[in-house]
Parts: C-alpha cells; sequence; structure tokens
C-alpha cells in the first residue's frame, strides 16, 4: 500500500532485454498532484518504466506500487475509429453503461463538446490528441502517465496543449509522470525533473519557479542547458549553474505501510 | 537598457521583386516552376455513376441483340432477348418459377447463415485467442483445399437426397472464405489502439466486441461478400441431388431436353442473384461502418 501523500514508487528496479540492462536500480517516487517529467535520450529506458507502470511490462527486480485509478495518453492519440468521439471518451469506464453527459464534462474541458457526435478520422491531430486527453481524465485519475503526449503535435498545437494539460492537472490535483526529451517541456511543467542516463536516474532536479513558465527566464533557460549538458547534446562546459542540480541520485524512498 | 538593433532585417520583398534579381532580363523568372496538377475532386453525380456502371452491361446487351435479331448467329445456339424473356413469363406461369426461386434462396440463404456464422466464430476464435489458432487454423487450412463438388457423392452417402445434403454442401463451401477474413482481419487490427484499451481496463469481451470486430469488419465483409457468391455456385451443384424444385432443378430438366432458351433464363437469375447479394452487402457496409463515410484514398 502506498500511503496518501504518494502516487507512484518505484523501488530498485531493473530490467534487461536479452544481455542489455535498460534499467538498474531505479528509485522513484511521485506525490499526489505532484508533476514529474523523466527525461533520457533515446533508448535510455523511460518508455520501459512508463510500460511497467502502466502494466504492459515486469520489472526484473525490485518493486512498483502505483495507485489503481491512473490514465495514459500517448504519443498518438490511439482512439478507437469505429466508436463516435464521446464513445471514445468513455472507452475506459466500467460495464455498467455510462453516461453520456460524462462524456460531454469531460469533452467541455479540453472544448471539444461541439465535436462530440465525429467520427475520429475527422478530426485534426490536436484534436484528437484533446479527445485522448478527455478519456484519459474523465476515469478521474490519481495518476495521469504520459508517453510523449504532445511530440507529435506542431510547435503552437504542443503550446496551447501543454497549457491546457497543466491546468487540468492542477485543478484535478492529478500526479502526472510525464516522458520527454523536450527539454523545454519539461521546464515548462514539471515541478521535478528526473534525467535518466546509464540504466539509473543521473540528475534529479525540483523546479519552484511559478507558471506560467517562459524560456526567457535566464534560471530556467540556464537550467536548460544544464539538462542538455546533462543529456550529453551540448558541451559541458556551457554548464552554467552548478548550485542548481543535485548530481546524486535520489535516495530509495521508504516505502510506507 | 538599449533597444535592441534591428539592421540586420529588412523589409519583407515582394515576390517581383525577388524574380527580378534572379533574373535580371527583366521577366518574373519563373518560367520554369509549374503549378502543381491539382488532384480533381472525384465525386460523380448519382446519374453518371449509374450510366457508367450500366455502360459494360448495356453494351453486352446491345452486342446480343445485334447478333440475335441481325441472324448472325442461329436460334439453336443463342436465343434472341424476346425469345428468353417469353421463356421467362412461360416458365413464371407453367412451372411456378416464383416457387422454385423461394426454394432455391431458401436453400442458399439457409446454408450460407450457417457457413458465414461458423466461418466467424471460428474466424474471431483464431484471430483473437493462441489457442483458437492452435485448435482450429490448421485443420481449416487442410479443408479448405478440398473440392466440395467432391464431396457431392459423400454427401449423398452420408445425408441422403432430401434437403439436408444441399444445405450442408452450401455451408461448408461458406465457411472458408470467412474463415479466412475473419482471422486475418482481427490479426491486423491497429495493435496500438488495442493496447490502450487494455490500460483502460477493458475486459476481453469488451475488447472484443468493441473495439477487435468493429476494426475488422471492412475485411469480415470482403469475406461475407465472397461467401454471397459462392453460396449461390454451390447451390447449383447442390440442386443436382435428387432436386424436386429450384433453380438448378429446372436447370438439370433443361439440359437434359436441351431446352436452350430455359438454360438462359437461368443464367439470367444469377445474374440478377449477382447484383442483389452485391447491392445487399454495400447496404449492409453503409450501415455497420458509418465511420467510414467520406474517407477514402479515391
Amino acid at each position: 500500500m502506498t500511503d496518501h501523500k504518494t502516487a507512484l514508487v518505484l523501488e530498485g528496479v531493473g530490467k534487461s532485454f536479452g544481455d542489455r540492462t535498460i534499467l538498474d536500480d531505479v528509485n522513484l517516487r511521485v506525490g499526489t498532484g505532484e508533476i514529474v517529467a523523466l527525461l533520457g535520450a533515446s533508448g535510455s529506458g523511460k518508455t520501459t518504466i512508463l510500460r511497467m507502470v502502466s502494466g504492459l511490462e515486469s520489472p526484473d527486480t525490485g518493486d512498483v506500487l502505483v495507485v489503481r485509478t491512473r490514465s495514459v495518453v500517448f504519443q498518438e492519440p490511439r482512439l478507437v475509429h469505429s466508436k463516435r468521439v464521446w464513445q471514445n471518451v468513455l472507452l475506459g469506464l466500467g460495464k455498467e453503461r455510462p453516461k453520456r453527459t460524462l462524456a460531454l464534462d469531460a469533452l467541455r474541458e479540453v472544448s471539444l463538446e461541439s465535436r462530440a457526435n465525429d467520427w475520429p478520422a475527422t478530426l485534426s491531430g490536436g484534436e484528437a490528441q484533446r479527445v485522448a486527453l478527455a478519456r484519459a481524465l474523465v476515469r478521474k485519475p490519481d495518476l495521469l502517465l504520459l508517453d510523449e503526449p504532445f511530440a507529435a503535435l506542431d510547435a503552437l498545437t504542443r503550446v496551447r496543449m501543454q497549457q491546457l494539460l497543466l491546468d487540468l492537472l492542477q485543478s484535478h490535483r492529478i500526479a502526472a509522470l510525464m516522458v520527454t526529451h523536450d527539454v523545454n517541456e519539461a521546464v515548462a511543467l514539471a515541478d521535478r525533473i528526473l534525467v535518466l542516463k546509464d540504466a539509473r536516474i543521473s540528475l534529479e532536479v525540483v523546479i519552484d519557479e511559478v507558471r506560467p513558465r517562459t524560456i526567457a527566464d535566464s534560471d530556467l533557460a540556464a537550467l536548460a542547458v544544464d539538462l542538455l549538458a546533462e543529456l550529453g547534446v551540448v558541451d559541458r562546459s556551457v554548464r552554467s549553474r552548478p548550485d542548481l542540480t543535485r548530481t546524486s541520485p535520489p535516495a530509495p524512498t521508504p516505502l510506507a505501510g | 537598457m538599449t533597444a535592441p538593433s534591428r539592421d540586420h532585417l529588412l523589409p519583407p520583398r515582394s515576390v517581383s521583386d525577388m524574380g527580378t534579381t534572379a533574373d535580371a532580363g527583366g521577366d518574373t523568372g519563373f518560367d520554369h516552376l509549374v503549378r502543381p496538377p491539382a488532384k480533381a475532386h472525384k465525386s460523380h453525380s448519382r446519374r453518371r455513376t449509374l450510366s457508367t456502371r450500366s455502360l459494360l452491361p448495356g453494351s453486352i446487351l446491345g452486342l446480343w441483340c445485334l447478333l440475335t435479331y441481325g441472324g448472325v448467329i442461329s436460334a439453336q445456339l443463342l436465343p434472341s432477348p424476346s425469345v428468353v424473356v417469353s421463356t421467362l413469363s412461360n416458365l413464371w406461369d407453367h412451372q411456378q418459377l416464383a416457387y422454385q426461386l423461394r426454394v432455391s434462396l431458401g436453400r442458399s440463404l439457409l446454408g450460407f447463415a450457417i457457413g458465414a456464422g461458423a466461418g466467424l466464430i471460428l474466424g474471431a476464435a483464431s484471430g483473437l485467442t493462441l489457442i483458437g489458432e492452435e485448435l482450429v487454423d490448421a485443420p481449416m487450412q487442410m479443408l479448405r483445399m478440398v473440392p466440395f463438388l467432391a464431396l457431392v457423392p459423400l454427401f449423398i452417402l452420408w445425408m441422403g437426397i432430401d434437403e439436408t445434403p444441399k444445405v450442408a454442401l452450401i455451408a461448408l463451401a461458406t465457411v472458408y472464405p470467412v474463415y479466412l477474413n475473419t482471422s486475418t482481419g482481427v490479426r491486423h487490427v491497429d495493435k496500438k489502439v488495442v493496447e490502450a484499451a487494455r490500460i483502460f481496463g477493458l475486459s476481453r469481451g469488451r475488447l472484443s466486441k468493441e473495439v477487435i470486430l468493429p476494426m475488422a469488419l471492412p475485411q469480415i465483409l470482403t469475406g461475407i461478400r465472397f461467401s454471397l457468391g459462392i453460396s449461390i455456385l454451390a447451390l447449383v451443384a447442390a440442386e443436382q441431388i435428387n432436386a424436386k424444385a429450384g433453380i438448378g432443378y429446372i436447370m438439370l430438366n433443361a439440359q437434359n431436353y436441351d431446352e436452350l432458351n430455359v438454360i438462359f433464363v437461368c443464367v439470367l437469375l444469377y445474374v440478377v442473384f449477382g447484383i442483389i447479394a452485391d447491392v445487399l452487402v454495400r447496404l449492409v457496409e453503409h450501415l455497420t461502418m458509418p465511420w467510414r463515410a467520406g474517407v477514402s484514398v479515391r
């Protein structure tokens, strides 16, 4: 059991595919209502963590504990094309015929109420992703898992979606674990950023800057550069604010109960 | 704080300005460029569609008239359209053609319902579950290759000469197209959507009924289209088994008494069956897959 302050715990999690070790002793805790971004190069095991939390993979070693009600938003909308928009929103609700009004309420939150009766094939990329978001939120999850949710969207839509996501997460007090390789997205949205490197969490950064954040903020710009350096994209010499980052991996979180 | 320098910025140039810098000849300089060919919006009016569709059958009818009324081919080999029509009305009046049709279509549809239903169930089982595939697929692939016409004597031996072997033959012939198309259709459903639905906690039953089968429906209907055609084909073979009524029975008699005109009437009836079956399947496609409306590669 997790206590009421925790939405997700990974304790000493390891995972290998064949002789490739993807994750080795990963410790991670996401608090209630906390937004955590997981950064990492391609193939660093970000998605594997998300798949383990979703129950699509199981860890080789260690333990994964997660709140019961959780939802996922994928990189692609993954809507069922044979169901109308509102029926797609209700996909994840239980057997007893869920009410259409529930779907309409959820669609209103993503400003798509007018498209409720349309077929998914007629939606634009951003609209379809908003439907996917509504489908995830209608379950009233305590934890939302996001796998590069806006990577396939154009830059303008992405900014709008980030703002929308942030509003919804905060107003419903939903914790989020967001996998991304967009450093700016992580800096703009997250309460905490974790960098996954060499199968471990190599860096943890807490951001308590108020939102809405802009990358024009010099502190945040410096942080973005630091994160890019940690990911091996920019040169170490560019690193500017060593005081902001804690380079030791976080200690294992003791489990309550 | 000083205002940022804007010296490196230039006012936007018009298109013709850009042309003159590239081509000092004073021409616009875009002569080598062409407009991309716009894809014509392919939507025909109902009347135009109908006339295009009937163009080929119409010309065949015309050729038929030309050859028979023009005396190119003897009436012993090819009866003229008017003779075929009078034979048809004769059959209707004196041989209870309406009743024969009812008997034939009843057999065909009953056999089709049994065969297609079994194909759907077996195909879904084989496509959806590993154990289903291991159990069912190999036997189906083996039996599929047995020509059903070769089984007619066996069926007579096993089931006698009444309705049972006829319906069984049609059912057997219509199983395989539906089976094959259902199992492949189900197997090729977008895995990502299925994965998403699974994460959202859909039970196996709901997953199959609400996500996988609807998404496999286009291919399942292709199988049903094939099966409907085959059910008519198998009908002809089935009605050679000691039939006392039905189109096949009329055709067999006509063969025995060399009634060329009657054989032609039967051929025409099968043609009409073909059109009706196609219209029916199109209607079903339209009704069961509304999400595909207006989404097409054409």
